[in-house]
């Protein structure tokens, strides 16, 4: 193993701390705005001792019940995204790795091109058609209309994940007897898991947060909590940053634990030497 | 791996479970809801406050639930327009704010006229005819009014105090004045503005192109920013930004910027809606509550009151709707006199002049009196035509354009009369 | 071990058998069945929309009316739009120097954290909270900090005498500032992605190439980049079409203001829609942006056809 200069370790992690600064202090101002009084929040100057209070918290709770039922659809809606784009991705994904043809190739690229048309102008044909169907307020809608936003990435991603595992492991299982949902199940599956994972992590934050749609297909039963955040801003009667922030703060931390709890899967499941020359 | 397949499985299962149960029983139309397509304030107006709950008796009696689906200012009004042209809808009342419809839309409603004479609202005249004009289009009218947001002139009477004035400003000259005196640094080095206004919303602009005897689109189509009085309204603001006593950013300063600088004082004036006063004063977000008053805008040039901008919110029936007469029914138990007493102490703008009247609004209302005034002379920012709203992008872009420098004002507002001419009704 | 050995080794572009294309059978009806998700998804809930979307553009409508056909009429209006042209220019320049930026921060912090270090957990949470925040908190934060005078880093510009982003009066400021908030935003994605295909470079490649005399810089160039750069097109190409929408950004800053000189495309779009509810002219707009994102990833997707076309 090299040996790492000090000096470059030293640089190494003064670079990771720069990048943890960067990426914290916003975040952390929010956090820690969710906990001052109202006057204080953007008071002049910026100050960083100031007295606590759960107030806004408070608030949140007594003022906008609704955020946390809210917060419960978009539970709903955020699993069923991930399980459903995970679920087509690695699938598509396999087979684009694996077998290759005119029509194959076509999809793939039309995959992408699909995704380049702004998506809030889908909105116009999708609304008419969604109420006649009945799906307005669903969160079975949300559900499919978030998969089938993040497909197209999940499946390039699983494809060149796929596409990274030698042949041989599945040659070796098909030679031992086992069919194709085998295969995917105990030989690709389990070494694919850091793209997995990465799908999971996009979507993830994706439903979670997102606002337009959820905004204009939701109405009560399927509301989500950034639609609640919305109303929030867009009040008549003097915006209230600290419950806002209070709700932006809650809305956080479910997903930084789960980054946190799944991190360490991002690591290759194909270890050095598996496949011996 | 064998536990987490077995977790994995049942998280599907009740994901699945989740998902089709609310589907399966959707949004079916029901017989025994009255559905209303709002904002939070109009739900609060009906039903929470010191007025009481006045749609208790209406449901009692009626035998139906009221559902009231909020959203953001802009939100309710996309909502409202989008179920309005569904072929079929599930909104029985839809509230909407004058700034979003115009006559191209007036299709997607009833005729209230027609409701009106069968079936009328108590002391209906009484409804100022400006209020009702902004949801009349060609003859038709399209909502009845329930709110109106005024502008009127607040200011920090501790900073005036500091400064040695005891009245707020009777003229606009005044006003103009006084602005430049209250630009200064506080104690702790804060830069304190004299004015500060918010260009999210043309009407801030216009209510002092206003009081300088201009406007920007007469009621009858004519565009008349280019005009000398008009004129002497932009250049006085495009020299208050240049004088630094409006603040540089105010081109992107939004209604909530605005109340976030009267709240931590730095600023020492602003024109905006009456009901501002309840944030600018809010002993928790403020910092100097109880020290900002509120007068009507001060008199123009002429010597007359200054039209104040107003914005009505109207409750409109949708075409689409399945039990009219229902909701016919419901807004006129919201716009009856004693209803819009109570929406007042409720926190609501009342479309009625008579509910300033009342003993518990004067109570609890402080600024009743100076609200009532200006309301009498109050004014839609432009008048309802389809493409208001370019119109109204226009004239934000090239005041920029003026207050930045980038055109002299003259030729920037000519620019928006070349620009806008095109766009107006024939 | 000279440079000859180094080169055999250096030479192997990837473990000799992954990623070959099983040219002996071609795909079953259960392999498209297996696209099947995939594709009914995308095409009930963007393409058939899209379709409906061009076929609007080349019409009048709004709420409450039916469509009426004008032809080209729409785009006339919007390349004769001068408004519409700046909406273009800065979409363009914001758009380059967000995804570029972006690629190169991203990748740095994913060759930082590869390998082992410690409490790596926490510190991956903390690189990817930006994404994970609601976007208008995060952005309102910002304006904050950079408000004018009395922000936290206005404060400290200030003090160092650097003077001020004029970002609320001077355009390319504000576009500037814009541009970091959506790296700032987004750099989780793309690090995520170069960070995942990182973990898949085979150690015994690299220590190999070590043992023949590599340097790190050679590592890099012809082993790491060559196994992950499917990734990195992946991670461009998708950077491309998400930055082309950049809108909130912008939007909670200025507005596109002022004078509209600092609107992007997606804020022309939303103006079309939301304001002048004038669908058609936003249906163009929204071709127009779809065209555009074509033609500027057309050298990125054309190598990435060519990585899948090749087989190892």
């Amino acid at each position: 193993m090299r040996r790492r200069s000090p000096s470059l370790q030293v640089l190494r992690w003064a670079l990771i701390a720069l990048a943890m600064a960067w990426s914290a202090i916003p975040i952390l101002l929010v956090v820690l705005s969710s906990f001052k009084e109202a006057s204080q929040i953007f008071e002049v100057p910026f100050t960083l001792i100031f007295r606590p209070t759960l107030e806004n918290y408070r608030t949140l709770w007594t003022a906008r019940p609704e955020f946390f039922r809210a917060l419960g659809s978009s539970a709903i809606v955020t699993l069923g995204a991930v399980l459903t784009a995970i679920c087509a991705s690695t699938l598509a994904g396999y087979v684009y790795a694996r077998y290759r043809n005119r029509l194959l190739s076509g999809t793939a690229f039309g995959m992408l091109a699909a995704r380049m048309l702004p998506p809030i102008i889908i909105t116009v044909p999708l609304f008419p058609i969604l109420n006649v169907l009945r799906m307005n307020d669903t969160h079975l809608l949300l559900v499919l209309l978030y998969a089938a936003f993040y497909v197209s990435l999940g499946t390039w991603i699983m494809r060149s994940f796929v596409a990274n595992l030698p042949i041989e492991l599945e040659e070796a299982a098909a030679v031992d007897g086992a069919g194709l949902i085998a295969i995917l199940g105990r030989v690709v599956l389990p070494l694919v898991v850091p793209g997995i994972i990465t799908v999971a992590i996009f979507v993830v934050v994706f439903a979670w947060n997102e606002y337009v749609f959820a905004l204009i297909f939701t109405t009560r039963d399927a509301r989500t909590a950034p639609v609640v955040i919305g109303e929030m801003l867009g009040t008549v009667e003097g915006v209230q940053w600290g419950v806002i922030f209070a709700a932006a703060t809650v809305q956080l931390l479910p997903v930084v634990t789960l980054v946190i709890a799944l991190q360490r899967y991002l690591v290759s499941g194909l270890t050095a030497g598996a496949v011996k020359q | 791996m064998q536990g987490r397949r077995g977790i994995l499985k049942a998280l599907v299962a009740a994901v699945a479970a989740a998902v089709a149960g609310p589907f399966a029983a959707t949004r079916a139309y029901a017989a025994d809801r009255l559905t209303v397509i709002g904002h939070a304030v109009h739900k609060a107006a009906a039903t929470t406050g010191a007025g009481g709950d006045v749609t208790a008796p209406w449901r009692a009696k009626q035998g139906v639930e009221v559902e009231w689906l909020t959203f953001g200012v802009e939100a309710a009004n996309e909502r409202a327009f989008k179920e309005a042209s569904l072929a079929e809808g599930s909104a029985d009342i839809v509230f909407i704010l004058d700034r979003y419809t115009g006559p191209q839309f007036a299709g997607l409603f009833e005729d209230l006229r027609a409701w009106q004479a069968n079936d009328p609202i108590p002391d209906f005249a009484e409804i100022p005819a400006g209020m009702l004009a902004a949801h009349t289009f060609g003859g038709k009218l399209t909502a009845i009014p329930f709110r109106h947001a005024t502008h009127g002139l607040h200011y920090n009477t501790e900073f005036f105090a500091e400064k040695g004035v005891t009245e707020p400003p009777k003229t606009v000259v005044e006003a103009v004045a006084l602005a430049e005196k209250l630009t200064f640094k506080r104690a702790d080095g804060v830069q304190v503005y004299g004015l500060v206004m918010n260009f999210d919303d043309p009407a801030t602009p216009i209510d002092w192109i206003r009081a300088f005897g201009g406007d920007f689109i007469t009621a009858d189509y004519k565009v008349v920013i280019d005009q000398p009085a008009a004129m002497r309204g932009v250049t006085a603001l495009v020299d208050l930004y240049k004088k630094g006593v409006l603040p540089k950013n105010s081109m992107n300063l939004k209604t909530e910027d605005v109340t976030t600088f009267m709240q931590q004082g730095r600023a020492a004036m602003t024109n905006n809606p009456f009901n501002r006063y309840i944030n600018y004063n809010d002993p928790k977000a403020s910092k100097y509550p109880g020290k900002i008053a509120v007068v009507a805008l001060p008199l123009g040039v002429d010597g007359k009151a200054t039209p104040a901008k107003t914005s009505v919110w109207a409750m409109a029936i949708p075409r689409n709707g399945r039990n009219k007469e229902r909701a016919w029914s419901f807004v006129k138990l919201l716009s009856q006199p004693d209803s819009t007493i109570a929406e007042t102490l409720n926190g609501n703008g009342p479309v009625r002049p008579s509910a300033y009247e009342d003993a518990k609004v004067k109570a609890l209302i402080p600024y009743a009196a100076a609200e009532k005034q200006a309301l009498a002379s109050a004014r839609l920012v432009v008048p309802g035509f389809p493409n208001s709203a370019k119109a109204m992008d226009i004239f934000i872009e090239e005041l920029g354009n003026a207050m930045l420098g980038t055109k002299d004002p003259q030729t920037a507002m000519s620019d928006v009369k070349k620009r806008v001419q095109p766009l107006l009704p024939a | 071990m000279g440079m000859v050995d180094a080169a055999r080794v250096l030479s192997r572009p990837r473990a000799p058998t992954a990623g070959r294309v099983k040219d002996r059978r071609s795909a079953r009806l259960v392999h498209y069945a297996m696209l099947c998700p995939t594709l009914v998804l995308l095409l009930a809930f963007l393409v058939l929309p899209a379709i409906y979307v061009g076929w609007l553009s080349f019409n009048t409508s709004t709420y409450g009316q039916d469509s009426t056909f004008v032809g080209l009429a729409n785009y006339a209006q919007l390349f004769a739009d001068r408004i519409f042209w700046r909406a273009f220019w800065n979409t363009f320049f914001v758009v380059n120097g967000i995804v570029y930026v972006e690629l190169l921060l991203a990748l740095g912090l994913a060759l930082l954290l590869s390998g082992p270090v410690p409490g790596k957990a926490i510190i991956i949470a903390v690189v990817l909270a930006p994404y994970a925040i609601t976007e208008s908190s995060g952005i309102v934060m910002w304006r904050y900090m950079f408000e004018p005078d009395i922000g936290l880093v206005s404060h400290i510009l200030g003090g160092l005498g650097l003077g001020q982003l004029d970002w609320s009066t001077n355009p390319v400021e504000t576009l500037l500032l814009a541009s970091t908030i959506a790296i700032w935003h987004h750099l989780p994605f793309t690090f995520l992605i170069l960070y995942a295909a990182l973990t898949t470079v085979p150690r015994d490649v690299l220590e190999a190439s070590e043992i023949d005399g590599a340097t790190r810089w050679q590592q890099f160039r012809l082993i790491t980049l060559r196994l992950i750069m499917p990734a990195v097109l992946i991670a461009v190409l998708f950077r491309y079409i998400f930055a082309i929408r950049t809108f909130a950004e912008v939007w909670l800053l200025t507005e596109g203001g002022p004078a509209r000189l600092s609107e992007v495309l997606a804020i022309y779009l939303y103006r079309e829609m939301f304001k002048y509810h004038q669908f058609g002219m936003a249906s163009a707009t929204g071709c127009f942006m779809l065209v555009m994102s074509l033609v500027i990833a057309w050298p990125y997707l054309r190598r990435m056809y060519g990585e899948v076309m090749r087989s190892a």
